[in-house]
């Protein structure tokens, strides 16, 4: 009984803190890896795209149970295997697909299709890849010093798109006054009456989405420009809207 | 939807889509600064506690609706009045009843009515039960004996209900008064506006065969049963013989052959008493 309450208090304080979760996560290692090896009959080594797919699900259920569910545990078992048969059948779905390191000419095994993908696709070389490391390990620490996490800000990020249109216009006016811009970098606080009274979006909606508005408004600060790149079109499509 | 890794944690990484939403998603090796198409998201099902009261709230609401729907449509069954039935012996009487034929309310509609049902507790009781009483206290009381009528009239705005209520006094009555001379006149009044025009009344004669009463209604030939509608059919149960008694012979007495002749039942044939009226003049 005092056990099941100790694993209740670390499941709700892992809701709440990201290295809580972690501690958890590794805590139950094991019950995560004969999960997956229940479900894919094989002995799981920790490299499987199932075995991070368990790992998901039961952070998963770490943010989703509530005590008057029952027990943690079989919560978590319950998630896991759900989770692992929807990766299932989508993997079944994309069994038909060719891979795109499999070689384009049967004759020729020089080229394959990775190498016959424009330069302008989504997949990365590896130098861009490691400038886009470096830009986004340096908005972390500028993000950090404002006391916000990445975490933070995925759990504040609004999820209706009603919400989320009212947060991009309060961003869009504040991006189109250098004052509230410098403001915001030189207090390292989200000037929540500027952006009310230049917005006119109510002020407990921005309050309730601090976090949020601080990491958007800090891409848009200075530099940043694969982030801002990656989100182009939320401030350049509506600004136009706005004149 | 493209998403940019921003951040990779053991069991998920935090992405930003390029509609400018930070997302967790199934961490699938991916590495930070890479753009993916293809991700698991992150379900959150747990609600803030403001949601949970307003889940709470609506829940119970819901359930008090529900609660108050049965509530009302008990209630209008059984206590609000949906037909008249008048019952006339001489003691006249207004009984007015539910949906469901429960007696909600006696009104004696003329003097010997008022003192018929003055002392008769007649509260969630059916309507056969009361009419049955009425008419064993009018024959108690000296109002009804055989040769006597009673006339029924049924008013409802709702036809169907008033055949089936016809259809069911008239079948108790003829029960209840198997050993006497007493016939039965049921009326039901028209109030549809697509057949009559609301307060028109008509008749309707019920033919249902019983031992020396009759229930009939002179006034236009107009059958019950013809109007297309089956009452047979409707409740799936017949009326005539769900209590195993037939309404012909419960008695062993039949009506034609008990034996007694009108023309000699004394013996003396009012042609053959020997006597002849033309001898006397000769002697």
């Amino acid at each position: 009984m005092q056990g099941s309450q100790m694993i209740v208090q670390k499941v709700y304080a892992a809701k709440k803190d990201n290295n809580a979760a972690d501690d958890l996560i590794l805590q139950y290692m094991g019950f995560i890896k004969s999960e997956t090896s229940k479900f894919t009959g094989k002995i799981c080594t920790g490299n499987e795209d199932e075995f991070s797919i368990s790992m998901f699900a039961f952070y998963e259920a770490i943010v989703n149970y509530d005590k008057n569910r029952g027990n943690f545990i079989a919560f978590a078992s319950t998630a896991i295997k759900n989770r692992l048969i929807d990766y299932s059948r989508k993997e079944k779905r994309h069994d038909g697909n060719i891979s795109i390191y499999v070689a384009s000419d049967e004759d020729s095994d020089e080229q394959n299709l990775l190498d016959t993908v424009p330069e302008d696709s989504n997949v990365l070389k590896y130098q861009d890849q490691k400038i886009a490391e470096e830009e986004i390990l340096e908005f972390e620490r500028q993000l950090n010093s404002f006391g916000v996490s990445l975490s933070d800000v995925a759990d504040n990020s609004p999820k209706q798109q009603r919400t989320l249109d009212s947060c991009h216009k309060a961003l869009r006016s504040a991006y189109e006054n250098r004052e509230v811009m410098d403001k915001f970098i030189t207090t390292k606080r989200l000037p929540l009456a500027e952006l009310t009274a230049l917005s006119g979006v109510d002020r407990k909606t921005l309050e309730r989405h601090r976090r949020y508005l601080v990491a958007i408004l800090l891409a848009y600060s200075n530099g940043y420009e694969i982030i801002r790149g990656h989100l182009n079109q939320i401030f350049l499509v509506k600004r136009g809207e706005n004149k | 939807m493209t998403y940019l890794i921003m951040k990779l944690y053991m069991a998920y990484a935090v992405a930003l889509d390029n509609k400018g939403r930070f997302v967790k998603i199934a961490n699938l090796g991916y590495k930070l600064g890479q753009k993916v198409t293809d991700v698991i998201l992150l379900e959150d099902r747990s609600t803030s506690p403001r949601k949970n009261i307003i889940k709470q709230l609506t829940l119970f609401a819901a359930i008090a609706a529900s609660f108050l729907i049965v509530a009302v449509s008990i209630w209008q069954l059984n206590f609000v009045t949906f037909g008249h039935i008048n019952l006339k012996i001489n003691p006249e009487v207004s009984i007015a009843v539910s949906r469901t034929r429960r007696v909600l309310e006696l009104e004696g509609l003329n003097p010997d009515g008022v003192e018929l049902i003055e002392g008769y507790k007649f509260k969630g009781l059916s309507q056969t039960k009361v009419t049955d009483d009425l008419v064993d206290m009018a024959i108690e009381r000296g109002y009804l004996s055989d040769g006597g009528e009673i006339s029924v009239s049924i008013a409802s705005e709702n036809l169907k209900w008033r055949k089936k209520t016809a259809k069911i006094l008239g079948e108790d009555l003829q029960k209840h008064l198997v050993d006497m001379d007493v016939s039965v006149v049921l009326n039901t009044s028209y109030e549809e506006i697509d057949d009559f025009e609301k307060g028109e009344s008509a008749t309707i004669i019920i033919e249902i065969p019983i031992n020396k009463g009759s229930i009939t209604n002179p006034d236009d030939g107009d059958s019950l049963y013809d109007d297309g509608d089956s009452d047979y059919d409707d409740d799936g149960d017949s009326d005539y013989n769900d209590n195993g008694d037939s309404g012909y012979n419960d008695n062993g007495d039949s009506d034609y052959d008990d034996g007694d002749s009108f023309y000699n039942d004394d013996g003396d044939s009012l042609y053959d008493d020997g006597d002849s009226d033309y001898d006397d003049a000769s002697g």
